[in-house]
């Protein structure tokens, strides 16, 4: 039996990050991985003869670069740019807006469809622009711990993270009236363009149980604008490298294959060991997990060992997997029917609200979208050893796919989605079915079978505010969970999914700053 | 409304027409406009008692032990096969849901009742545990059949051999054909039994126990004789002398076992069961609430009544109402109140059962009741007494038995 | 010259009789304005056909402020509820559910459905009743304005946070769940039957243009909880002689304290001057002084079509423009020849005395919501009937019975265009008989009349902007503070002396009268007349 400083379950990219942050501190660490290889849904995949997919997650643009700096991922390869990578909305016509860091530069490729709509872009902008540190603070810094203590307080701390001094009363009242409207409603307040709206709004109802015209989506329109500012060289399997090096450099001890079964309660009720499947067994005071916070409390523990109160706010945590993973192996690059200068790299299709809305409506009936909403990353462009020369990967995100279909994701639902899939974005291409050598699928229902994530969600637990604030749950918000010494720090904390690396390294914090 | 397999029965034999709703079924108050009679059948010889419409569970399978245990605040992976246990239920804070029993019929079988439905609250625990629940509340029907000759009315009943069966035991046996099961328990503190039959018999049950009780002068009851029996007994009732924690809407209406006296039944230093960490705090530090019973002075009543030219009016019913009680004589400082209440035919006393500040519970000393006499609030001096006034040797004895186990 | 009156309220809606009667009742003289011929706005009852009298619009009392009734003595003036015992829902395939207001009879019916459900409907209870005192804070106060340091708006934030704090974390969350979940979601949390959580749902989603899938529609659900809180059981209710029986007792109330009323008297705009309301001018000319106006008509029609553009700076133009009215739903009221018979259960009795909800699932509510997402009425849509001649027969003659549903979707913003509504009207009508034939097979026979009231026909004949029946959506964004517009949240317009007292000020919509009693108390406390 081993004992460690602190044991992290877990090896995606949060558990890596939590792992680096407590060896840096000097404590002694100890992370356990299911699966045979570490980085999580930002590791690559090998799906067929020599392709190799890139992270399930392969959105990079939310990392931030004071982590990168502060775990020094620069040492170990992680090349990071100040800007997020440009995001190319297509039109079935061939015609498309580029959406880059570069305000006037994308004003100009929207003045190509509207106008109207490029001047309204540059103020828009302004706007996002203008409440984005407020927001970036509030996503990265701790929850306050919510009421009980005293409301009054968090009234205060309310008033003043809103920043009437920084932000001005007119931008608080604005954001006051926003947030709690539709994208739709907010973005036909600014835009005339179907195109250009319907491709703003794509982030706002990624992976959430939510059309253009459910209520509450311009907050996450908000979160993930003001959010993603970077973007990492040649995709999340770079981060995922990058973290696995550092982690090994400051001294973790990294074991793949290796599935926890338990983690053991001391007398007083606090955490002793955790348990492996092969029945080992390592000793730690300390233990963070990274994995789902449904699967931590209800497949690591004895169910009695879970007090009622937790367990019914587990069992309500609303976990309910709608984005699937479609990896394309090309024996040629991918042809748009739009021409660009170069290569791209990120593409949305998405021509209208009614398209979204249309595609989320399926998911209402437990099915999955006939015309499914396509994110779409080409690592190859940048990371040519994923495929054979010249041979392209593509790595899209559909949605929507439910979790639970009628009928249950049998091979003939599975094709008829691929082939959807695949149809969809034939759309925007030439020549595409000619060209695929191979192709897989990841249904939710399979990333709950790989990752074992309850649920299959891509964010542990489903981004909404009310599992927003205070997540997952209020008991658990600070990171410490009601169980002494059992931290969680994945994709179920604060502030949420998506490769940030924030959740692993707010949680580390907190595990570090409580008595040993 | 619904009706239990005995309605047909208890219609024909209920003259009084008093009848009031128990869990939505309809149930007799009293068979005679006054229950003296029925009273005195339970302890002189023996009242019959509907009590179907209480709640039924069937909990099975390997982990049932595990999964009461769970749930229970008794560690019921201890209680033997053919073992009852009287127990309460808690939530995460240690205050009490409702209370009940739970019977062990075999390694992997126990029947547990309650006076709330449960079914939902049960189930909220299941995960993790082979087992099966069953609610069985409108399958099964119940009788309590309770008094001095009870014993000997079974014995010409059944099969069992009711001398063997000791208080808060449980046997199954037969009758004509069909199966019944006996636990030795019950409401009015005196020697008792509940039985337990498929609704498909139950007549037949009925019909089997009054032709056998004639000679032992059985009497069908209703329920206000039986409130009289169980404040006598000390035996405390939900909805009255305590609220339902998950439905109190504030928390004062709340009440840990400590409180209610059943700290008994708590089965404190084991694996992790609801409540658990909140009843070791409560255990550690002291409650707050003791439910003591109150032994009310007579004489100072009577003279309260003569002093308006009046003999003491007090009712034969069973009172269900909150009474503030007094730590002194003026009424100045309020140290509780009393929750039920009756005159105990069989004592001769005044007695009620009452939930006051565990500091002021001292047993023997003297507190003071408010009585209001012809439209005056007054108080009335009375003794502290633990909750059971009345627990005749005949409960608990079996003196059939023979050998060692006598 | 004409007499100059303290206040000219326009619109004689339950709200602004309300509103009149608080300040007649202060000794304040008040003249109501009312365009159409009879009182009451959408809260009226017209006898359509002899013999029958409906409740032309609003068909049911809630949560009327029980303060109101005892401050303006309504009793004596005809105010007079009769409880509505039973929520039924009957079910294509011959079952139903009847909730009950008795606990027992709601569990053993519910627990033909799912016997946890039926247990844990009265913990739902508790815990809704216990976040219900949240809300009955907010009913019966003006909104604290979020962002104003003045000390009646930070003691007014403070009362709130005291009853947060008072809610403890658990329920801090679930209040905040409350207020962003669909309704589905959150009955989720409790429930597993569909038959009974589709019907609980449907109150999320009245008169508004929303799902019960959609996210925000929860918190209504509070609602069916409050009457607890007011101490007043069975809250639920008609009114004796249909709702406009609850107007007519405000227009007496406030007819005893002085006021005077004038029906058939139609504003054509405030009356202007050095930018200060001052008084109407009539759509026949008249011109009427006031001291103050306060309008009872909805925010849009207030600003544009009572003062105008041009007398508004830009902003507010540009927010007025921005509050969202889309109507969502219709009326049908039919006069039936006798007692209309379920197939699922038969006969008149008290299932059918409260209120009937054709809501047989959750998927059959959110596809009459898509089709109405899409520009077309609900082809099957959901259907709240009651038949109040069964309680007060008053209403239709002998053996005969009125029938007033209530209908969801018909969206206003058809794809057609609004206007083009009257062509819709008879289809509009027919699927709501379609729908009600399969649950009442000769429902067809026993019509002797209908009416087919659309979001346009509300609009063109109560004036509720796009037929809105709240005057405005109910949501987040357009409630409290920024109801309806933000820094104008509390009865006052961008107009100096210019008030509202109607649904599209905070609380919102409903036979409240909270809106109406607010705005008064606002007015005389701050000493404006």
């Amino acid at each position: 039996m081993s004992q460690y400083d602190a044991i992290i379950i877990g090896a995606g990219h949060n558990g890596l990050t939590a792992a680096i942050v407590l060896a840096q501190a000097g404590r002694k660490v100890l992370v356990l991985e299911r699966r045979n290889a570490v980085g999580g849904l930002a590791a690559g995949n090998p799906f067929c003869e020599g392709y190799i997919s890139p992270g399930l997650l392969h959105d990079t643009s939310m990392i931030r670069t004071s982590v990168v700096d502060e775990l020094g991922l620069a040492q170990h390869g992680l090349e990071i740019e100040n800007t997020p990578a440009p995001i190319h909305l297509l039109a079935k016509d061939g015609k498309q807006i580029t959406l880059s860091a570069d305000i006037e530069a994308t004003a100009e490729s929207i003045s190509r469809i509207s106008k109207t709509d490029a001047e309204a872009y540059k103020a828009y902008k302004h706007f996002m622009d203008h409440i984005a540190s407020w927001l970036q603070t509030l996503l990265d810094s701790p929850q306050p711990a919510l009421p009980g203590s005293d409301l009054g307080q968090y009234f205060q701390l309310f008033k003043k993270s809103i920043g009437l001094r920084r932000l001005g009363k007119d931008t608080m009242m604005e954001l006051l009236k926003i947030l709690p409207m539709s994208v739709e409603d907010f973005l036909d307040e600014h835009f005339e363009s179907d195109m250009l709206k319907a491709g703003l709004a794509f982030p706002a109802i990624f992976a959430t149980y939510n059309g253009p015209r459910s209520a509450f989506t311009t907050m996450n329109l908000l979160l993930h604008e003001t959010a993603s500012l970077t973007r990492v060289k040649g995709g999340p399997m770079q981060l995922a490298g990058a973290l696995e090096a550092a982690a090994r450099a400051a001294g973790v001890d990294i074991r793949t294959g290796t599935t926890v079964s338990k983690i053991a309660l001391a007398e007083d009720g606090s955490v002793r060991s955790v348990q492996t499947d092969s029945g080992e067994e390592f000793t730690s005071l300390r233990i963070g997990a990274s994995i789902s916070p449904v699967n931590v409390f209800f497949d690591l523990f004895s169910p009695y060992e879970i007090n009622h109160r937790l367990a019914a706010q587990v069992e309500n945590l609303r976990t309910r997997g709608l984005v699937a993973k479609v990896n394309l192996a090309l024996n040629k690059s991918l042809d748009w029917k739009a021409s660009f200068e170069q290569p791209i790299e990120y593409a949305r299709t998405a021509s209208s609200f009614t398209e979204m809305e249309k595609a989320f409506d399926a998911v209402k009936y437990r099915q999955y979208s006939q015309k499914p909403l396509l994110d779409i990353f080409v690592p190859t462009v940048h990371n040519k050893h994923l495929a054979p020369d010249g041979h392209e990967v593509v790595s899209i995100l559909a949605q929507f796919a439910p979790r639970a279909i009628d009928g249950g994701w049998t091979d003939a639902a599975r094709k008829e989605f691929l082939e959807s899939v695949i149809e969809t974005l034939a759309e925007y291409c030439l020549d595409l079915p000619a060209s695929i050598v191979g192709s897989e699928l990841l249904t939710p229902q399979d990333i709950e079978a790989r990752y074992n994530i309850r649920g299959g969600h891509l964010h542990h637990v489903e981004h909404a505010i009310d599992q927003l604030i205070g997540r997952p749950i209020g008991s658990c918000a600070q990171f410490a969970t009601p169980i002494s010494g059992l931290f969680l720090c994945g994709s179920g904390s604060h502030p949420g999914g998506g490769l940030t690396c924030m959740p692993g390294f707010l949680g580390a914090q907190a595990m570090l700053s409580g008595k040993d | 409304m619904q009706k239990t397999p005995f309605f047909p029965r208890m219609m024909s034999l209920c003259e009084s027409m008093h009848w009031k709703e128990w869990a939505g079924y309809h149930a007799v108050s009293s068979y005679q406009f006054y229950h003296d009679q029925e009273y005195f059948a339970f302890r002189n010889s023996a009242g019959l008692l509907d009590v179907t419409p209480l709640f039924k569970y069937r909990v099975e399978g390997p982990d049932a032990a595990d999964y009461l245990s769970h749930i229970m605040v008794r560690n019921i992976r201890k209680l033997k096969v053919g073992r009852v246990a009287y127990l309460c239920w808690c939530d995460d804070d240690g205050k009490v849901i409702d209370d009940g029993t739970v019977m062990r019929r075999s390694e992997t079988s126990f029947f547990v009742t309650s006076a709330d439905p449960s079914y939902a609250w049960f189930s909220r625990f299941r995960r993790g545990y082979d087992v099966e629940l069953e609610d069985v509340s409108d399958k099964v029907a119940g009788l309590a059949l309770q008094g001095p000759t009870s014993r000997d009315i079974l014995r010409q009943t059944c099969d069992a051999d009711m001398d063997q069966l000791k208080f808060f035991q449980t046997v199954s046996a037969n009758v004509d054909g069909y199966s019944i099961w006996i636990s030795r328990t019950g409401y009015t503190g005196d020697l008792g039994y509940e039985i337990w039959v498929e609704n498909a018999h139950a007549l037949k049950l009925w019909d089997a126990l009054m032709a056998n009780g004639r000679n032992y002068a059985i009497r069908p009851a209703g329920l206000d004789a039986l409130d009289v029996t169980r404040v006598e007994a000390g035996l405390i009732l939900k909805n009255v002398d305590y609220y339902n924690s998950l439905h109190a809407l504030i928390e004062d209406r709340k009440s840990s076992p400590y409180e209610l006296s059943l700290g008994w039944t708590v089965h404190l230093n084991r694996a992790p069961f609801n409540g658990q960490q909140a009843l070791k705090a409560e255990k550690a530090s002291g409650s707050q609430w003791t439910i003591a019973g109150l032994d009310i002075d007579w004489p100072e009543t009577e003279a309260l009544y003569a002093k308006h030219g009046l003999p003491p009016e007090i009712s034969t019913m069973a009172w269900r109402k909150s009474i503030p009680i007094y730590f002194d004589r003026d009424g100045a400082q309020q140290i509780g109140y009393a929750t039920s209440g009756t005159w105990s035919p069989i004592l001769k006393k005044n007695i009620a059962l009452a939930t006051l500040q565990t500091d002021y519970v001292d047993l023997g000393s003297e507190v003071y009741i408010e009585m209001t006499v012809e439209h005056k609030r007054q108080t009335v001096a009375a003794i502290l007494h633990k909750p059971q006034f009345y627990d005749p040797e005949r409960k608990k004895s079996n003196p059939g038995l023979v050998g060692n186990d006598k | 010259m004409t007499k100059k009156y303290d206040a000219i309220i326009i619109g004689g809606g339950h709200n602004g009789l309300i509103c009149a009667a608080y300040l007649a009742k202060a000794g304040r003289k008040v003249l109501v304005l009312e365009k159409r011929h009879v009182l009451g706005g959408a809260a009226v009852s017209e006898e359509l056909y002899p013999g029958f009298t409906f409740s032309v619009a609003s068909y049911v009392v809630s949560l009327f402020r029980p303060h109101i009734i005892r401050e303006l003595n309504l009793a004596q003036h005809g105010y007079e509820i009769i409880p509505m015992d039973c929520s039924f829902l009957p079910l294509p395939n011959g079952d139903s559910l009847a909730r009950w207001a008795d606990p027992n009879r709601s569990r053993m019916e519910i627990s033909r459905f799912s016997k946890k459900d039926a247990e844990t409907y009265p913990e739902f209870s508790r815990i809704m009743t216990l976040m219900g005192k949240f809300a009955k804070e907010i009913i019966d106060h003006p909104a604290p304005d979020i962002a104003s340091m003045k000390l009646k708006d930070l003691q007014g934030l403070l009362r709130m946070s005291r009853v947060f704090k008072d809610l403890g974390p658990d329920l801090f969350h679930l209040n905040l769940k409350l207020l962003t979940l669909s309704a589905t979601d959150f009955l989720d949390l409790w429930f597993e039957s569909e038959t009974l959580k589709a019907p609980m749902s449907v109150s999320g989603i009245i008169g508004t243009f929303q799902g019960v899938r959609s996210p925000g529609t929860a918190y209504v659900l509070l609602h069916h909880y409050m009457g607890e809180l007011d101490g007043a059981f069975r809250s639920w209710g008609f009114s004796k002689g249909g709702t406009g029986g609850v107007s007519m007792a405000c227009a007496r109330a406030a007819e005893s304290f002085g006021a005077e009323i004038r029906t058939s008297a139609s504003v054509a705009s405030v009356k202007i001057k050095n930018n200060r309301a001052c008084g109407v001018v009539l759509e026949n000319g008249d011109e009427l002084d006031a001291k103050l106006v306060v309008s009872n008509l909805d925010p849009r029609r207030t600003y544009l079509n009572l003062v105008g553009e041009d007398h508004l700076d830009g902003d507010i133009v540009k927010e007025i423009k921005r509050y969202k009215l889309r109507g969502s739903s219709g009326k049908v009221n039919l006069a039936l020849d006798r007692v209309p018979e379920f197939t699922c259960c038969p006969g008149d009795g008290d299932h059918i005395r409260g209120d009937i909800a054709i809501a047989p699932g959750i998927d059959y509510l959110e596809k009459a919501f898509d089709e109405a997402k899409y520009g077309a009425f609900s082809r099957r849509p959901y259907i709240n009937a009651v038949i109040p001649s069964l309680s007060d027969p008053s209403i239709a003659p002998p053996g005969k019975h009125v029938m007033s549903c209530f209908v969801q979707y018909a969206p206003y913003h058809i794809s057609e265009g609004a206007e083009n509504w009257p062509e819709q009207r008879a289809a509009f009508g027919e699927a709501v008989i379609d729908t009600l034939e399969e649950y009442v097979p000769n429902i067809r026979d026993i019509i002797l009349h209908k009416q087919v009231l659309t979001p346009w026909d509300l609009e063109q004949q109560m004036g509720l902007s796009e037929g809105n029946i709240f005057h405005g959506e109910l949501s987040l964004e357009q409630l409290l503070f920024q109801r309806p517009l933000a820094g104008y949240s509390k009865y006052e317009t961008a107009l100096p002396n210019l008030w509202m007292c109607g649904s599209g000020t905070h609380p919102g919509g409903g036979i409240m009268g909270a809106g109406g009693e607010l705005a008064a108390k606002t007015i005389l406390n701050r000493r404006e007349i």
